[in-house]
C-alpha cells in the first residue's frame, strides 16, 4: 500500500513537473493520435450511410434533407480549424464520459468527444453522436462535477434524439406566423427535458448535486474572464516606463448579470427557470454522491489551464487585446515564465500599435458602456490611450521582450516587424523622446517650480547666447523640465532605447526609405495623368507578379447553392473537380502545389490535419481586418510547415454557385402594358437572362508564412457554369501571374 | 472557413489582371457554329405573306399545301483573337438558309390572234423558295468585367456585307383555278405554265448589323463548347429595276422581301465547337 502511494506521488509529482514544464514552453493545442472516420470521410459518404441504414420516422425525402444538412453542417464545423482530437481536453472529457456511461456501453459506443478552440462557454451534441466542448467551457468550470454535467445533458440530447425531433417539429410549424416564439418555447422545453435527463446520468455517476447549481452560474458569468482578480495599476510600470494612474477607471466596473433575464427569444430558459426546475429534479433521487473529482484533479487542473492558454490564443487570433491582456495577466500569477504568454502579450501590442494607427482600434477594444468586472480596467487603459502612448507602451513591451529572450526567434521577428511598422508611423521621431525617465522628470519639474525667482534669473542667464530657435526648440523639449506634463508620460518611456544603437541603425535606413517612397508619391503626382496611369499600371501589375514556384492549397472549397440552400453533394462533387483543375494548371506552369485537402486527410493524417489547423487558423486572424498585417500567432508552428514544404506561400480559394434565372417580372409586366416593348422583353431581355442562370463567384488569397501578411487576393464574379476547364481556365490567370516575374 | 474566406477577400483590394492569359495561355480560337431560327416572329408580323406560304405535301408530290416556315438554319466559321483580356477581334464567315414565300403571280407567254405573241400575268401559288445568303462579319468582342476571353460570357459586335441569291432548285407552282380555266381552259394544263422568270444569278446584296450573346464553355484545354444568341439587323440594297411589266417579281422585291424576312428573323440561336491555339 505504502508503495503504491509513493508510486502515486512521483506519478502526481512528475505530472505536475511535466505540467510547469510544458506550460513554460506551450504550443497550442494539437490533435494527436490516428485521425477518426468523421474527418476522413466526406459529406456524400456520411449522408450515403445514413440513408442506407434508415433510423428515423421521417419521409426518405425529409430525412435526406434532415442528413444532408446536418452532416455538411457538422463537416463544416470539424474542417473549421478550430476543432481537435485525441488531445488532452478531449481525452479528458472523454474520460468524464466514459465514467458517465459505465453502465450504458451501448450508449457509450456511439459518442466521441472533440475540442473546439473557442472562448464561448459551450457544449453541444449533434445527431451523429458527437460531442463538441469548447475552450471556453473549460477555462472556466471550477471542477470536473461541473463538466460532467454539462456533458451529461449533451448526451441526454443525443440519447432523446433532440436534433432530430427539433427538425421534425420545424418542418411541421413553419406555417405558424409566430414560429419563432414557438420554436422558443420548444426548444427551452427540450433544455429542460436534457437537464433532467442528464441529472439522471450525472446521479448515477456519483458526483455532487451542489455543482449542478454551480455550473448554471459559470453559465451566467462565462462572459466575463475566466478569473476575477483586480488588475493593479501598476502592472505595466518598472524601472523604464510609468504608467499613470489616470489612465485607469476611478471606479469599478459592475457585473450586470442577472439569472432572471428575459428568455421569451432565447433557445434556452433562463438561469433561474433552469434552477427552479432542477431544483425540483434533484429532489427525486433520494442518493447523492459528493465527488468533485473522480478523475484526478491534478490533471483537472492541468486540462483547465490549457484551456485558459487556448483562451488567450483565441483571444489574439479574433483580436479581443483587452481580454488577452488580462488572461495573460491571471495566468502569469501562476506561470510567470511562460513564454508562451510573454510571445502573446508582445504580439498583443505590437497589433495594438498597428490597429491604434489605422484608427480601429474601437474594432478590437470595447466601448466603455459594455465594461463590466475587473477586466474592465485593462479595457478603459486601452481606450484612453492615445496613439503615441500606445505605440511607445508597446515599443517599450516588445523592446524588454526582446532583451529578455535575445536568441527566441518569435521575439525577434515581432521586433523585427515592429521596428518596421514604427518606420510607417509619421508621428513616431526618437528626437521627441526624453533622455529622462518620468520619475526624474516629475522631480525636476517639482524642484523648478519650487524655486520660481531663481528659474527666472536662471532663465535669463541660460538664454543669453541662444538664438530664437535655439529657445524654441528648448521649450518644446521633453528633456526642458518646465514642458513636464504627466499626459505624455510615454515621452519619458525610452530612455534606454533611443541611445541604442543596434536600435537606431535598423530604423533610421527604414525611415528613409519610406521618405524615399513618399518623395516617389509625391513625384508621381506632378507627372502628366497619362504617366502616372502607366506606371501605376505597372506597379499593379508588378505587385501580383510574384515569381511563386511552390504554394500550398488549401483546401479548395466550393458551396453550390440549390433552392433549398447548400447542395452539400454537388459541392463537394465540385470541389473535388477544383481540386484537379488547381493541379493540373499548376502543372502546366511548371508550378509545384502541395494540397492540404479533405480528401487527402487519410493518408496525410493526424500531421496533415494539424498542419491544416495551423493554416486556417492564421486565415482567421488575417481575416479580422483588411488594413493590418498582424503578427502570425502560430509563428513556430508555421515556421515548421515552411521547412516542411519548403514554401512559404499558402494558397486559399472558395468558389461560390448558383444558378437561377433572375427575371424581374416587374420588367416582364411593364412591357405587357408598354406593348411595343413586349418584343425586345421576349427576344432579348428573357433569353439572355436564362443564359446568364448560372452565378459564380471565385476567391483566391495568398498568404506569406515568412512575412504573415496577406500577398495578392483576387475576386471575381462570373455568370458561367462551374465545370473542371472553366475554373481551370480562370485559375490559370491567377497562377500565371503569381508565378511570372515582375516586369 | 467560408466565412472567413469571404471576408478576407470582400475586405481585400482587389488586383485585375491586365494582360490576358486566355484559356490555359491560348488566347486565339477557330470556331465552327450553326445557327438556328425558330421565325415565330416572322410569322406573326409576316402573317400576310405567309398565306401564300406554299411547301410541298411530300417531297416527291407536286401538290401545294399552304404551311408555315419552321425553322431556318446557317453555318458560321469565325476566327477571333483576344488581344486584351477584356476585349478582342475577329471574323466570321458563313451561309444562312432561309425559305420565303414565293411570287404570288407568273408571267404567262401566248400567242395571240393578233400580234402572234403576248403574255398575261396570272395569279400563282408557288413552292416557297429557298435563299441562301453569304455574310462576312468583322466583329470586335469584349467581356464585362472579369472576362477572360476567348472563354466565358461575351458579347460581339460587327457589321458586315452579305449576299443572298435564290437557290436554283425546280419549283412547284401552280396556277390558280379561277385563271386556269380562264388561260388554259382546263386547270390541268397550268402544268404548260414555265417558270422561268426567276433570275437565280442576280445577287442580293446588304450589310448586316450583329451583335451575338455567347457563352463559351471549355470542355478540354483547347477545345470550347460554344452556345448563345444573336441578333441581326439587315438593311437591304435598293434596287432600281420595278417593272412589273418585265417581271412581276422584281429584284427589288426579291430584294426587299429578303430584308424582309431577316430583319423579322433577327432572333438566332447558335450552338457550335471551338479550338483554341
Amino acid at each position: 500500500m505504502k508503495l503504491i502511494a509513493s508510486l502515486l506521488s512521483v506519478l502526481i509529482v512528475s505530472f505536475a513537473g511535466k505540467t510547469q514544464k510544458d506550460f513554460n514552453h506551450y504550443k497550442t493545442l494539437q490533435s494527436q493520435g490516428e485521425i477518426p472516420k468523421d474527418f476522413t470521410m466526406l459529406t456524400s459518404e456520411k449522408l450515403e450511410n445514413d440513408l442506407k441504414n434508415k433510423k428515423t420516422e421521417l419521409s426518405t425525402a425529409e430525412e435526406k434533407i434532415f442528413f444532408e444538412g446536418t452532416n455538411y453542417a457538422i463537416d463544416e464545423m470539424l474542417h473549421s480549424g478550430i476543432v481537435v482530437y485525441g488531445d488532452e481536453i478531449s481525452t479528458y472529457a472523454s474520460d468524464i464520459v466514459d465514467h458517465l456511461l459505465k453502465d450504458d456501453p451501448d450508449l457509450r459506443n456511439q459518442l466521441r468527444v472533440y475540442t473546439i478552440k473557442s472562448n464561448a462557454t459551450n457544449a453541444f451534441s449533434t445527431d451523429q453522436g458527437i460531442i463538441f466542448v469548447t475552450t471556453g467551457l473549460i477555462a472556466q468550470v471550477s471542477n470536473e462535477a461541473q463538466l460532467a454535467f454539462v456533458l451529461a445533458h449533451e448526451i441526454s440530447h443525443f440519447k432523446k434524439k433532440h436534433v432530430i425531433e427539433t427538425f421534425d417539429w420545424k418542418k411541421k410549424n413553419a406555417r405558424y406566423s409566430d414560429r419563432i416564439n414557438r420554436l422558443s418555447q420548444y426548444s427551452k422545453e427540450k433544455e429542460h427535458d436534457a437537464d433532467k435527463g442528464g441529472i439522471e446520468i450525472y446521479n448515477k455517476a456519483g458526483y455532487s448535486k451542489f455543482s449542478i447549481f454551480e455550473t448554471f452560474d459559470v453559465l451566467m458569468y462565462s462572459y466575463l474572464p475566466f478569473d476575477e482578480i483586480e488588475f493593479p495599476i501598476t502592472y505595466f510600470n518598472n524601472d523604464k516606463i510609468f504608467v499613470p494612474t489616470y489612465l485607469f477607471p476611478k471606479k469599478k466596473y459592475e457585473i450586470k448579470a442577472e439569472e432572471d433575464y428575459d428568455d421569451s427569444k432565447s433557445s434556452h430558459p433562463n438561469i433561474k427557470k433552469r434552477k427552479e426546475v432542477v431544483e425540483e429534479v434533484i429532489g427525486e433521487y433520494a442518493n447523492w454522491g459528493d465527488a468533485f473529482f473522480i478523475l484526478d484533479e491534478a490533471r483537472f487542473k492541468h486540462v483547465r489551464n490549457i484551456a485558459r492558454f487556448e483562451n488567450v490564443r483565441s483571444d489574439v487570433i479574433e483580436a479581443n487585446y483587452g481580454d488577452a491582456i488580462y488572461s495573460i495577466f491571471l495566468l502569469e500569477r501562476e506561470f510567470p515564465e511562460s513564454t508562451f504568454l510573454k510571445h502573446m502579450k508582445a504580439q498583443v501590442w505590437l497589433n495594438l500599435m498597428m490597429y491604434k494607427e489605422e484608427n480601429k482600434s474601437n474594432r478590437t477594444i470595447e466601448n466603455l458602456s459594455d465594461l463590466e468586472g475587473e477586466s474592465a480596467s485593462v479595457h478603459h487603459l486601452l481606450k484612453k490611450l492615445t496613439k503615441d502612448g500606445m505605440t511607445t507602451m508597446a515599443l517599450r513591451i516588445v523592446y524588454d521582450l526582446q532583451k529578455e529572450y535575445p536568441e527566441d526567434d518569435e521575439f525577434k521577428a515581432i521586433y523585427d516587424k515592429m521596428i518596421t511598422e514604427l518606420s510607417e508611423i509619421s508621428s513616431f521621431k526618437l528626437e521627441n523622446y526624453s533622455k529622462m525617465t518620468f520619475n526624474d522628470a516629475a522631480e525636476e519639474f517639482k524642484k523648478k517650480a519650487a524655486d520660481t525667482t531663481s528659474t527666472e534669473s536662471n532663465q535669463s542667464n541660460e538664454d543669453k547666447g541662444n538664438s530664437k530657435y535655439d529657445r524654441i526648440k528648448k521649450q518644446r523639449s521633453a528633456d526642458n523640465a518646465e514642458n513636464f506634463d504627466s499626459t505624455k508620460f510615454y515621452l519619458y518611456a525610452l530612455t534606454d532605447l533611443i541611445n541604442d544603437q543596434d536600435f537606431i541603425d535598423r530604423f533610421n535606413p527604414l525611415k528613409e526609405k519610406i521618405k524615399e517612397k513618399e518623395e516617389r508619391e509625391k513625384e508621381l503626382y506632378e507627372m502628366s495623368m497619362r504617366e502616372r496611369d502607366k506606371i501605376k499600371k505597372k506597379e499593379q501589375e508588378n505587385a501580383i507578379r510574384k515569381g511563386i514556384e511552390e504554394v500550398i492549397v488549401v483546401e479548395p472549397k466550393v458551396i453550390s447553392y440549390n433552392r433549398q440552400g447548400v447542395d452539400a453533394v454537388k459541392s463537394e462533387a465540385i470541389e473535388g473537380i477544383y481540386t484537379e483543375a488547381i493541379n493540373e494548371t499548376a502543372k502546366d506552369l511548371g508550378m509545384t502545389t502541395y494540397g492540404i485537402d479533405r480528401r487527402s486527410l487519410s493518408s496525410k493524417g493526424t500531421a496533415g490535419f494539424n498542419e491544416r489547423n495551423t493554416l486556417i487558423s492564421f486565415l482567421n486572424q488575417v481575416a479580422q481586418d483588411e488594413d493590418i498585417n498582424v503578427f502570425p500567432v502560430d509563428f513556430s508552428d508555421l515556421k515548421e510547415i515552411q521547412n516542411n514544404y519548403g514554401t512559404s506561400k499558402v494558397m486559399f480559394t472558395l468558389v461560390e454557385h448558383q444558378r437561377s434565372v433572375d427575371i424581374n417580372w416587374w420588367t416582364v409586366g411593364g412591357s405587357v402594358i408598354i406593348y411595343p416593348t413586349l418584343p425586345f422583353v421576349l427576344a432579348m431581355y428573357i433569353p439572355i437572362k436564362i443564359f446568364k442562370a448560372n452565378h459564380m463567384e471565385m476567391n483566391v488569397i495568398l498568404l506569406d508564412l515568412n512575412k504573415g501578411s496577406v500577398e495578392a487576393g483576387f475576386s471575381q464574379y462570373y455568370d458561367e457554369p462551374v465545370h473542371k476547364h472553366n475554373l481551370g481556365a480562370h485559375m490559370y490567370n491567377v497562377l500565371y501571374h503569381l508565378n511570372s516575374k515582375p516586369l | 472557413m467560408k466565412k472567413i474566406l469571404t471576408l478576407s477577400i470582400v475586405i481585400l483590394s482587389f488586383f485585375s489582371f491586365s494582360q490576358n492569359t486566355g484559356l490555359y495561355g491560348k488566347r486565339n480560337y477557330i470556331e465552327f457554329n450553326m445557327l438556328g431560327n425558330v421565325p415565330l416572329f416572322n410569322y406573326w408580323i409576316n402573317r400576310g405573306k405567309y398565306e401564300r406560304y406554299y411547301k410541298k405535301m411530300s417531297s416527291n408530290s407536286n401538290s401545294l399545301t399552304n404551311g408555315k416556315n419552321i425553322l431556318n438554319y446557317g453555318f458560321r466559321v469565325s476566327l477571333g483573337h483576344a488581344g486584351k483580356k477584356r476585349t478582342g477581334l475577329g471574323v466570321e464567315i458563313g451561309y444562312d438558309f432561309m425559305k420565303m414565300a414565293g411570287p404570288s403571280a407568273g408571267r404567262y407567254n401566248y400567242i395571240n390572234q393578233w400580234d402572234n405573241s403576248s403574255y398575261a400575268f396570272i395569279d400563282v401559288k408557288h413552292e416557297a423558295v429557298s435563299v441562301r445568303t453569304l455574310s462576312i462579319i468583322p466583329k470586335i468582342e469584349f467581356t464585362s468585367k472579369g472576362g477572360n476571353l476567348p472563354v466565358g460570357i461575351n458579347h460581339q459586335i460587327g457589321l458586315g456585307i452579305t449576299t443572298s441569291n435564290i437557290v436554283e432548285k425546280d419549283y412547284v407552282m401552280k396556277v390558280d383555278p379561277y385563271e386556269a380555266d380562264y388561260y388554259f381552259q382546263s386547270s390541268a394544263d397550268s402544268s404548260q405554265f414555265v417558270n422561268n422568270f426567276i433570275d437565280y444569278d442576280v445577287k442580293y446584296g446588304g450589310f448586316t448589323f450583329l451583335y451575338n450573346f455567347n457563352i463559351k464553355t471549355p470542355i478540354s484545354k483547347k477545345i470550347m463548347v460554344n452556345y448563345g444568341i444573336r441578333y441581326t439587323l439587315h438593311l437591304r440594297k435598293w434596287y432600281d429595276d420595278y417593272n412589273y411589266f418585265d417581271a412581276p417579281w422584281s429584284s427589288n422585291e426579291i430584294s426587299s422581301q429578303i430584308g424582309s424576312n431577316r430583319i423579322t428573323n433577327f432572333l438566332t440561336f447558335n450552338f457550335g465547337i471551338g479550338y483554341s491555339f
